[in-house]
């Protein structure tokens, strides 16, 4: 694995091993928090923070931590960045808080950063982890602001809650209702695959 | 042996040096948490009732009554914080009830965790504003896809009928305590 270059470590999670349309995981912060652009957005720099942070320190304790507590020492360095993350939204952005709910402190529990932590941090330099966690965070946030995108212009005729398509646009509500995330993934899963293959 | 030693060590560092970040990170945040939450009650109340210039607090029946005056120490109405179960948490609303406590002035949605897009709705101005100017004398109902036919009736949320629900009746269980308790304590 050390012939790849730290820039591959980067762009993976970016295309080829996408975290949400790849891998397909953490799906549920995906479906429920992208009923609106900017939620995706501060969705997304959450788990970068995370995901960044986390894998970071991983990374550096990885030789002394002894195999068989591995996973409640990641759970705990997980759990106490996303309640900062929560803490931080908490105080500078009440009102974006508000609007992302519970899905904040659910990123404890989201298969991504565990995943990464495991599968890629406790094996790798710390350099190299930062620039994987980097790359699948951006990936996540991308792949959420598509789809927020896609379903809050769909669904409210408005994109980061400016009308662009006008009065007499029909909003298609359903693109904000859950089948809306479902029907929205699902065709982005499916474009993804069609542009992989065709490679 | 040496193993177990070593395991209890790491995990009992890891979580010692995560409590201190965490408490150090709440401090730091929890005051700018307050104001937050302060300012936007004093928002919510001056959105709904306009000329107030000093509130007293009493508790009433359990739940915190705001008595709302202008300049002049004229009370102008009651503020109310109503707190009760939702679809996946607790809500709690500010109520603003009119000096006679025979309508609602109007209402604010301060907490809620509903689900984004759905249920979050109720925090919406569609939502809120349809409780300006209720009447509550025989409590506030609630209608789904029908013309609205009564002065208490609103309309609930397409998709989130349990959030919207949840709304009324916490409303409704908290004016039952607090207007005969307003009254009693005159």
């Amino acid at each position: 694995m050390d012939d790849r270059s730290g820039f591959f470590e980067f762009k993976k999670g970016i295309i080829s091993q996408n975290p949400v349309l790849i891998l397909l995981l953490g799906l549920c912060p995906v479906l429920a928090v992208t009923t609106s652009a900017i939620n995706a957005l501060t969705m997304g720099a959450a788990v970068i923070f995370v995901l960044s942070s986390s894998t970071f320190v991983v990374s550096i304790i990885k030789r002394v931590v002894p195999y068989q507590v591995r996973i409640a020492t990641f759970t705990i360095i997980i759990a106490t960045f996303v309640t900062i993350a929560d803490l931080f939204l908490k105080a500078q952005f009440p009102d974006l808080s508000k609007a992302l709910g519970p899905y904040v402190p659910l990123i404890v529990v989201n298969c991504i950063i565990l995943g990464r932590c495991e599968a890629f941090a406790s094996k790798n330099s710390i350099l190299k982890t930062l620039l994987d966690a980097l790359g699948m965070g951006v990936g996540f946030t991308l792949a959420l602001l598509v789809l927020g995108g896609m379903r809050e212009i769909l669904g409210s005729g408005k994109i980061f809650n400016i009308s662009i398509l006008g009065q007499s646009y029909e909003p298609m509500l359903v693109m904000i209702l859950p089948a809306g995330a479902f029907i929205g993934l699902g065709l982005m899963v499916g474009l993804m695959n069609m542009i992989i293959k065709k490679r | 042996m040496k193993v177990l030693y070593k395991m209890s060590l790491t995990l009992g560092l890891v979580a010692t040096f995560s409590g201190f970040t965490l408490a150090s990170i709440y401090q730091k945040t929890e005051l700018k948490i307050r104001e937050n939450k302060e300012r936007e009650f004093e928002s919510s109340v001056s959105n709904l009732v306009s000329g107030v210039v000093r509130n007293s607090e009493r508790e009433i029946e359990g739940y915190s009554v705001f008595y709302l005056y202008d300049k002049d120490s004229h009370l102008l109405s009651y503020a109310v914080i109503a707190g009760g179960n939702g679809y996946q948490g607790e809500i709690k609303i500010l109520v603003i009830l009119s000096k006679d406590l025979k309508s609602i002035k109007g209402i604010d949605i301060l907490e809620s965790v509903e689900t984004p897009g759905l249920g979050g709705k109720i925090t919406s101005k569609d939502f809120k504003n349809q409780f300006k100017n209720l009447e509550v004398s025989s409590g506030v109902d609630y209608i789904k896809g029908r013309e609205l036919s009564n002065p208490n009736q609103i309309q609930a949320i397409t998709g989130a009928t349990i959030s919207s629900l949840a709304v009324v009746k916490i409303i409704n269980l908290a004016l039952d305590e607090i207007i005969p308790g307003i009254k009693k304590d005159g």
